[in-house]
């Protein structure tokens, strides 16, 4: 049995706004171990970013607020630390990659000056080692001329270079989980490429676990051992990602895996593509009780808008919350 | 072969960027730089390349929306590249475009009635108020909406219903041509494909032509007839969908397409990654703009300028390697 590293229970994280309680996480329950990835796939609103935050402890209060729930993390439950010993895992411990590189990186510094800010105050080593060690970081996410490259500011690199230099910034002090919210969305598709063999690459050479974000089926194919689905705020599905694409259980799961066009099955006769019917769902102001997705569920019975479906283990490893099962 | 619908030849678009004291021309980004293609009626052709390889460029200056350096573009017997504002304004009728991002492309004070209805009035296609609601709500109804929600504004709908808003707008005036710049990368992934399903029900319905202008290979290939595959401003490699996925032939379109992740854990397949970035559009590679980053290059591939060859019927490429001109 492989060991936890991050345990979930029960997140609930809202957003006290102004036009009405926003649930952007209602009940989230899943695990990580030490070494894998985990995929979290979700579309817009579906709280997968919001997860995330919430483990970093880097939801905005106020408007947002985690409600309940706990979050241990080699059996500390992070939702209890003080901000003190929360910053001390926050960026050493954990670690966390996002979107935007250009965004997340501060303009008015040099990439190298960014990267040993991390260094000097979680590893206290001085200004020059912290600088050396930048310099290894950039070597070791192949940025070419790393040596030249760390005295440069962000906007004399591209983006595929950027998300490279956020990596170098998140590993440099050997975190146990990192965190990467979309990291190749905003990049060219063979950029992506480029990014997801580098984060495959370092997976394996430095033995941490990753939370990799994304809406793309085909990243979490390539990357993830076990897939967590989430709509509507909550998790819908859990499997190993050779089941979840296998024998996918959850109505959602299957809708989004038929509606994606493949291009690997371009050889083959053409089908039209099998939209999932309606909108993402809005949640903000009341939730109705029941399955957020039985109004575009084509299985949608009376009693699945009666109470929550509760998520139920399949077999090993499968969770899926819905009462066809 | 029938007569082509749309003839693009050695279209060129060079943006200047100035500097210094009197505001000169300093360099110029040369964002499509001698593209030439045609469109079948009742096709769809796919224009693929990454960000900054000119697609949304070519798109645009093929309407007139960005004014062409030079080269060439008929609509049918009409060379619209030479027309005035009234004739193009009229030819506008027959070509239509639809927009990325269905959030900043619809005007947020104007109710949806007068988003689509705007066109009838400027092409004078309703005589009366009556006539237009009419039309309007007959619109709304074929992309998916209902008639009551033309007194509605954009903020009431989610991002698809917008691009279905859209779509609508662009099929008001009954065109023959619809160019849609990546008309479903904003949306959701379960929202994408009802849009594409919409555009295809919708070309066959109108027997629309459409050149369609995306960065996500896989959506291309699924709704394209033909794909024509840009990298820094020029086209690369042109030719029949399934041909281009199932036999690509220029080194820069078999690595585009080995780059896509595919969402099926059991294949494995050879990946061929390209090292570093795309040059800058402002100072181009000489001769073949990939050679910088080809793994098949040979010497002269810095020095000759690539041109397409045909290298099975309606399949060109532009690698001199490749075609058998130089060899390794």
């Amino acid at each position: 049995m492989a060991e936890r590293l991050l345990d979930v229970k029960g997140l609930k994280t809202y957003f006290f706004t102004d036009e009405g309680v926003v649930r952007a996480v209602d009940g989230v329950d899943f695990y990580i171990n030490k070494g894998e990835t985990l995929g979290i796939v979700g579309e817009s609103g579906s709280g997968k970013s919001v997860t995330a935050l919430s483990i970093m402890r880097l939801i905005p209060t106020p408007p947002g607020r985690i409600v309940e729930g706990t979050i241990h993390y080699s059996g500390r439950n992070l939702l209890e630390l003080p901000p003190a010993q929360m910053r001390k895992i926050r960026g050493k411990e954990i670690s966390m990659i996002f979107q935007e590189p250009m965004t997340s990186l501060n303009p008015v510094f040099t990439v190298g000056e960014q990267i040993a800010e991390a260094i000097r105050l979680h590893e206290g080593l001085g200004r020059r080692d912290a600088m050396a060690k930048a310099v290894d970081m950039l070597k070791l996410v192949h940025i070419p001329n790393a040596e030249r490259r760390v005295k440069e500011y962000p906007h004399q690199l591209s983006g595929g270079m950027r998300q490279r230099v956020m990596i170098g910034m998140a590993l440099s002090c050997n975190p146990k989980l990192l965190i990467a919210d979309e990291p190749t969305t905003a990049l060219d598709v063979t950029i992506q490429a480029q990014i997801l063999e580098l984060l495959n690459e370092l997976k394996a050479k430095l033995g941490m676990a990753i939370m990799l974000i994304t809406h793309d089926m085909g990243v979490i194919a390539e990357t993830a051992q076990r897939v967590v689905v989430m709509y509507g705020a909550q998790v819908v599905e859990e499997a190993s990602v050779g089941e979840i694409f296998k024998e996918p259980l959850h109505p959602y799961t299957q809708g989004l895996l038929r509606s994606i066009p493949r291009i690997d099955l371009a050889a083959t006769k053409k089908q039209k593509l099998e939209a999932i019917p309606g909108t993402v769902p809005t949640l903000r102001g009341d939730i109705r009780p029941g399955c957020r997705f039985a109004p575009r569920c084509s299985f949608a019975k009376p009693q699945c808008t009666a109470a929550d479906p509760p998520i139920k283990d399949i077999r090993t490893g499968h969770r899926v919350a819905c009462i066809l099962y | 072969m029938p007569e082509p619908l749309l003839r693009v030849r050695n279209l060129k678009k060079y943006f200047p960027i100035r500097g210094g004291l009197l505001s000169r021309e300093v360099a110029r980004v040369h964002a499509v730089d001698d593209v030439s293609f045609d469109l079948q009626p009742g096709e769809t052709l796919g224009l693929v390349g990454e960000s900054g390889c000119g697609k949304s460029t070519t798109g645009r200056t093929i309407l007139r929306l960005i004014e062409p350096t030079s080269g060439e573009v008929w609509f049918q017997d009409k060379n619209v590249t030479t027309l005035d504002k009234r004739s193009l304004r009229s030819l506008r009728k027959e070509m239509q475009i639809i927009f990325q991002d269905p959030y900043a492309s619809l005007n947020p004070r104007m109710t949806i009635g007068s988003i689509i209805g705007e066109a009838l009035v400027i092409h004078k296609l309703a005589p009366t108020r009556r006539a237009r609601e009419e039309r309007v709500a007959q619109l709304l109804e074929t992309v998916g909406l209902l008639p009551d929600h033309l007194r509605r504004y954009p903020h009431e709908f989610s991002g698809g219903q917008r691009q279905r808003i859209g779509i609508a707008r662009a099929l008001a005036v009954s065109p023959k041509l619809i160019i849609a710049d990546e008309p479903v990368s904003a949306l959701d992934v379960s929202i994408q494909a009802q849009i594409i399903n919409l555009l295809e029900d919708l070309q066959a319905k109108f027997g629309l032509t459409y050149l369609f202008i995306a960065h996500d290979l896989s959506v291309v290939e699924h709704i394209s007839t033909r794909v024509a595959v840009m990298y820094l401003g020029k086209i690369v490699e042109i030719a029949p969908a399934k041909e281009l996925y199932t036999n690509p032939k220029h080194p820069y379109t078999e690595a585009l397409l080995s780059a896509v992740p595919i969402p099926d854990p059991t294949t494995k397949r050879k990946r061929i990654l390209l090292e570093g970035d795309v040059p800058s559009p402002i100072n181009p590679p000489s001769g073949c703009r990939f050679h910088t980053r080809c793994a098949l290059r040979v010497p002269s591939c810095s020095d000759n300028e690539q041109t397409l060859k045909e290298v099975a019927p309606g399949h060109w490429v532009a690698c001199q390697v490749r075609t058998g001109v130089a060899t390794k």
